[in-house]
């Protein structure tokens, strides 16, 4: 009796079945493994660090 | 700010802890003004410790089996049983200027850093400077206590609400305006941590890359989650729940160099879809993107769904 209500339970909490898609999301890479210098806001004595100053193309102090 | 020389400084975050001592107790701890609102007095109980000392090129030694490479900032390594952190900038040569040797749940960690360097000048140590801190919380994080989401977060009438977006989506705009409005606080317009716990969500504020000061120590029960989608008029619509999950791991930062942390985020997020409502807000960037939340807030439009009609309407406005 308990195994039923647990299996009735289950089946009330399971998702409809949504069949398998592919779809393409944006992913910004150097945000997402922390790996581009967000701000200087938490920089040290050293002043801003990181890529700022080898390479400010890929600076994103100014991003939202 | 300054601090008691010897005296370990304790960052809490979504009550989880970090605590740095100098192993010099000459070296004098300081933390930066985002981050001294959420330096902790009593003990966390859920505390890593950390500590640093002045370079020696131990790290630049050790030979470890790379596990991740950022290819610029950091890098994680396995050495033996242990995990190894370095953080370089081409400013301060090819060492790095930081080495943190962890244990592998990043509960303890023994750590050099480079004389004069961003961390420790003149006697003093910045151990929270970007991004040191904020990978060791994910790292802890992905050990299934929670997700760190690229997010605004607010509280209003004890309602959290998260509005998700990359670099330029709108997330300080709308923190803003929410602001400007009044009756809110803000809980970040940057970072947010998302734990389960009683039952539901909660959220939690960050010191990291807010503007404004605006970063909040507090939490609140998460009710609403908004993906941020600049338009030219306003709009809440649902999505199917794989492309709310899909949506949310792309603005979310997993240890994308761990499965088992990959893992739990992609379960987290999937769990959480089903019972927090997640909808794509297409919003201009005025005042009348508030009240466009707020008029669903009010009408109980938000609610958590994903029964089959559910279904397939919002895959049909995906396909949109």
């Amino acid at each position: 009796m308990t195994n039923h209500d647990d299996s009735r339970r289950g089946h009330a909490a399971r998702r409809p079945y949504e069949s398998p898609r592919l779809s393409r999301v944006r992913l910004v890479p150097d945000e997402a493994v922390l790996a581009s210098c967000k701000s200087n806001v938490t920089a040290g004595p050293g002043g801003p660090i990181n890529k700022c100053a080898a390479n400010p193309a890929l600076c994103s102090h100014n991003a939202s | 700010m300054p601090a008691d020389r010897a005296r370990p400084l304790v960052l809490e975050v979504a009550r989880i802890g970090l605590e740095v001592s100098a192993a010099d107790p000459a070296i004098r701890l300081v933390a930066e003004p985002a981050h001294v609102p959420f330096l902790a007095e009593a003990s966390v109980e859920d505390c890593a410790r950390v500590r640093l000392g002045p370079a020696s090129g131990r790290a630049a030694r050790q030979a470890g089996r790379t596990l991740f490479d950022t290819g610029s900032v950091w890098r994680l390594e396995e050495v033996g049983e242990h995990r190894l952190l370095t953080f370089r900038s081409a400013i301060f040569g090819r060492e790095p200027y930081l080495a943190v040797e962890f244990d592998r749940e990043y509960t303890k960690g023994e750590g050099e850093t480079l004389v004069g360097g961003p961390i420790l000048n003149q006697n003093e140590l910045h151990p929270f400077v970007y991004p040191f801190d904020e990978v060791v919380f994910l790292a802890r994080l992905s050990r299934g206590r929670g997700v760190l989401v690229h997010a605004c977060g607010l509280v209003i009438g004890g309602r959290g609400l998260l509005f998700l977006g990359t670099s330029g989506a709108g997330k300080s705009t709308t923190a803003r305006l929410w602001k400007e409005r009044g009756g809110v606080t803000i809980l970040s317009d940057d970072r947010i941590v998302i734990r389960s716990e009683g039952g539901g969500y909660r959220i939690y504020g960050t010191p990291w890359h807010g503007e404004d000061g605006w970063e909040t120590p507090s939490s609140a029960r998460l009710d609403a989650v908004f993906i941020l989608d600049q338009a030219p008029r306003n709009r809440i619509q649902e999505m199917t729940p794989s492309t709310a999950v899909a949506q949310m791991m792309v603005r979310a930062f997993p240890a994308m160099w761990d499965q088992q942390g990959l893992e739990f985020a992609v379960k987290f997020l999937a769990d959480l879809t089903g019972r927090v409502p997640v909808r794509r807000l297409q919003f201009l960037p005025d005042r009348t993107a508030v009240d466009c939340v707020l008029d669903s807030l009010r009408s109980g439009d938000l609610t958590a769904r994903g029964g089959t009609e559910d279904i397939r309407a919002a895959r049909m406005r995906d396909d949109e």
